[in-house]
């Protein structure tokens, strides 16, 4: 088990060293999306330079329109070359041409919403898929469940901004040509929606790729992560937080998991929390599916219905 | 790439005429959507199917289904499109064997573990990658066919400019969308229902939280208010009439109309329409004038306003819906012909939706032109006249002197509209 980053600056990469984390996601600028930070190639390699325990994941998780293909392959060649020590895809046509080449980076499969079953994942390690990002809405104990059943490496949310959905369109650009209101749509802007009647807000930006939203309130796992020690890779998302602020947080999760190898977890991981709450008091934390179900069978939709207005247009 | 049209007695005719492939929640609607012309028919089960609202199929369902459509040259695909999670595992192998038991003609799957077992079953039935794995590229259609698939559902997402080169490049059916509802994110990538409602999106669920309403807010201000629409993610409806000929052109296998929820009237409308569009386009290419006569007879069944997805150009704000319910309201579906008696010239309708003596009712059909007629006279099923239809599903009987055939469909007309 070790805690992955994703990462935000390359500022405090030092001290994320000295904690023995070593393991960072970074954006490169094309074919990634939802990263905490963007790094060109020779940043990269920098970075990869800085310490030989280090290993970088290179987010390329666009899905990959066919005009764009071209550059993808060279996107790919390069990461080959600077010797990344994985990437973290979505689209099957990356794997391919990564299958095709033979490259030897970690192929993660990260599709954010589909890794919700064993033997699906085993069918793609098959394929050539190393590791994969279970989604994040299931319950922990299916992540369990599955994490039993594989053979390939396994990567979990355990803190901070949630996927919620993303769109080829311009969102955003298109409300602001329908209602002629100026502000800018990329990430740094804190643009946030609400759904009527849901107490709980988004965020929401645009970059090349479209539209993304995530959840503003963060799942955290602090409280609870002597349960995820199974796991290979542990997911810190860095966006939407302060750098130093997220050196802090991931400073939190090194503590507990050596209070849970010394013993000690169950007694200070109280203080743990007070800390991080302390820290972040404007977060809002929580387990998000980690103990808790979704419905879709048609009876269970009724039960849910009952509890809902109606919010729809139509 | 396969041949598209050959020169026949010094005319060129299109050899490689797309199916056309429609949606039913219902073996009523199954059977109209193939009286109407579809050449395939999409089904969910009572298991492994997105869209939890529709009148699903069972076992016995999808056996009449591949009957019927088996006799009318049709074919049928089952959706197996959930995402598998843990508890779902159980019982698929037996499911997938039943149904190419007896004879669906493809599954349509989303998971790539359904893929490997069909495959692994030796299955006769055909798999297609469902438009839920969002597939864009040539490259990712390269890695289904490898694993043994005979179609892939491309996205939504992709443009004439992509789709043209993909079908230059890849051997492997392809099937596009060419009309109906769309997902304003990517397909199977939309965690918005889960997350506001604790209901799965990717296993039939979705409660449509992208259609809501939202408050907007720029640094902690609201942006907007009374004056301001609220923001919201809703796509109006795709319909590619004008498009056809040139998705017929680059040789798309088959035309896709979404729709598993909608009526009987939107099916066959949508159905009839497209399938004299097909035909008459095939027929005669070079000669073939566009006539908005079509995009005007979908309109009747609408219930959202139209636009062209992303096919020619990338969808603005004039591709979505804001603050407005449908401002393109169905025309009343009223009456299903059963028969027609040609020597009283009178014909038994089942009434569908209330109508009165002096509206007109426009009757249309997989078999001729659009009919137009005042009702002068309504009968019951004693033969006593009266005034209005007002029971569901009520025997009537009419007085219309053109010829009308089992199964027209007849709808109210608005007056201002005719």
């Amino acid at each position: 088990m070790a805690l992955i980053v994703n990462l935000n600056s390359l500022d405090y990469i030092y001290d994320y060293l000295g904690l023995g984390v070593y393991n960072f996601v970074v954006g490169a600028p094309v074919f990634s999306c939802r990263q905490a930070m963007t790094l060109n190639y020779d940043e990269i390699t920098a970075l990869k330079n800085s310490n030989e325990k280090i290993k970088v994941f290179v987010l390329v998780n666009a899905l990959i329109e066919q005009h764009l293909l071209d550059d993808l392959k060279k996107h790919l060649q390069y990461l080959n070359d600077i010797k990344v020590d994985g990437i973290l895809f979505q689209d099957f046509g990356v794997l391919e041409i990564c299958r095709e080449n033979q490259y030897r980076f970690e192929k993660i499969y990260m599709p954010d919403t589909l890794n919700t079953n064993h033997m699906t994942l085993s069918f793609l390690h098959e394929q050539g898929v190393d590791g994969a990002f279970l989604a994040r809405e299931i319950s922990l104990e299916e992540k369990k469940v599955i994490n039993d059943r594989i053979k390939m490496k396994t990567m979990v949310q355990i803190h901070g901004v949630e996927y919620m959905a993303y769109s080829k369109r311009k969102l955003l650009t298109n409300y602001k040509e329908i209602t002629g209101l100026t502000f800018h749509v990329d990430k740094k802007e804190d643009i946030q929606i609400r759904a009527n009647g849901i107490e709980e807000n988004c965020h929401i930006f645009e970059d090349d790729y479209g539209t993304h939203v995530l959840s503003c309130k963060q799942i955290c796992a602090l409280d609870v992560l002597n349960q995820f020690m199974d796991f290979d890779y542990l997911y810190i998302d860095g966006q939407y937080i302060d750098e130093v602020l997220l050196l802090e947080v991931v400073n939190l999760y090194v503590q507990a998991i050596e209070f849970i190898h010394n013993g000690k977890y169950s007694k200070e991981s109280i203080e743990l929390m007070h800390l991080l709450y302390r820290l972040t008091p404007y977060i809002e934390y929580y387990h998000s599916f980690l103990f808790d179900s979704t419905v879709y069978k048609i009876a269970d939709v009724r039960k849910r219905e009952k509890n809902e207005g109606n919010k729809s247009n139509y | 790439m396969k041949e598209i049209s050959q020169i026949i007695n010094g005319k060129r005719v299109i050899i490689k005429k797309p199916e056309l492939l429609a949606p039913a929640g219902n073996l009523e609607k199954l059977k109209i959507a193939i009286l109407y012309g579809a050449d395939a028919v999409f089904i969910g089960g009572k298991e492994f199917s997105l869209r939890s609202s529709a009148s699903n199929f069972s076992l016995e369902d999808i056996q009449e289904a591949v009957n019927f459509a088996h006799n009318h040259h049709a074919k049928i695909h089952v959706t197996c499109n959930i995402i598998l999670h843990v508890d779902n595992l159980d019982g698929l192998e037996d499911y997938l064997l039943a149904l190419d038991k007896i004879g669906v003609d493809a599954i349509i799957v989303a998971d790539p573990y359904i893929i490997y077992l069909a495959k692994k079953l030796n299955l006769k039935l055909e798999v297609h990658v469902s438009t839920q794995l969002s597939t864009l590229n040539t490259n990712a259609i390269s890695f289904y066919e490898k694993l043994g698939v005979e179609r892939v559902v491309l996205a939504r997402e992709v443009n004439y400019k992509d789709l043209k080169e993909i079908r230059e490049n890849i051997n492997v059916d392809l099937e596009y969308f060419i009309h109906g509802a769309m997902c304003i994110h990517y397909s199977g990538r939309c965690m918005l229902s889960n997350y506001f409602s604790r209901r799965d999106a990717n296993r039939g669920g979705c409660s449509q939280s992208c259609r809501w309403y939202y408050d907007i807010y720029h640094q902690g201000n609201k942006l907007n208010n009374e004056e301001i629409v609220p923001f919201s993610m809703s796509s109006k409806d795709m319909a590619l009439v004008d498009y056809i000929p040139d998705l017929i052109e680059l040789g798309i296998d088959s035309f896709k109309i979404e729709g598993r929820m909608k009526s009987l009237h939107y099916i066959a409308t949508v159905v009839s329409t497209y399938r004299k569009l097909i035909d008459d386009y095939c027929s005669d290419p070079d000669h073939f004038t566009y006539d908005d006569k079509y995009l005007k007879e979908i309109q009747k069944a609408a219930n959202r306003a139209l636009c062209t997805g992303f096919f020619k150009e990338f969808p603005n704000s004039e591709f979505q819906l804001y603050n407005q319910r449908d401002e393109h309201p169905t025309q009343d579906f009223c009456v299903r012909v059963l028969e027609y008696n040609d020597e009283t010239k009178q014909v038994m309708v089942e009434q569908r939706n209330y109508f009165k003596i002096g509206d007109f009712i426009e009757f249309f059909s997989a078999l001729h032109d659009n009919i137009i007629v005042e009702i002068k006279k309504i009968y019951n099923e004693d033969r006593v006249e009266v005034e209005v239809a007002n029971h569901p599903m009520e025997i009537l009987y009419l007085d219309i002197d053109e010829k009308l055939y089992e199964n027209d469909m007849g709808r109210k007309v608005i007056i201002h509209e005719r």
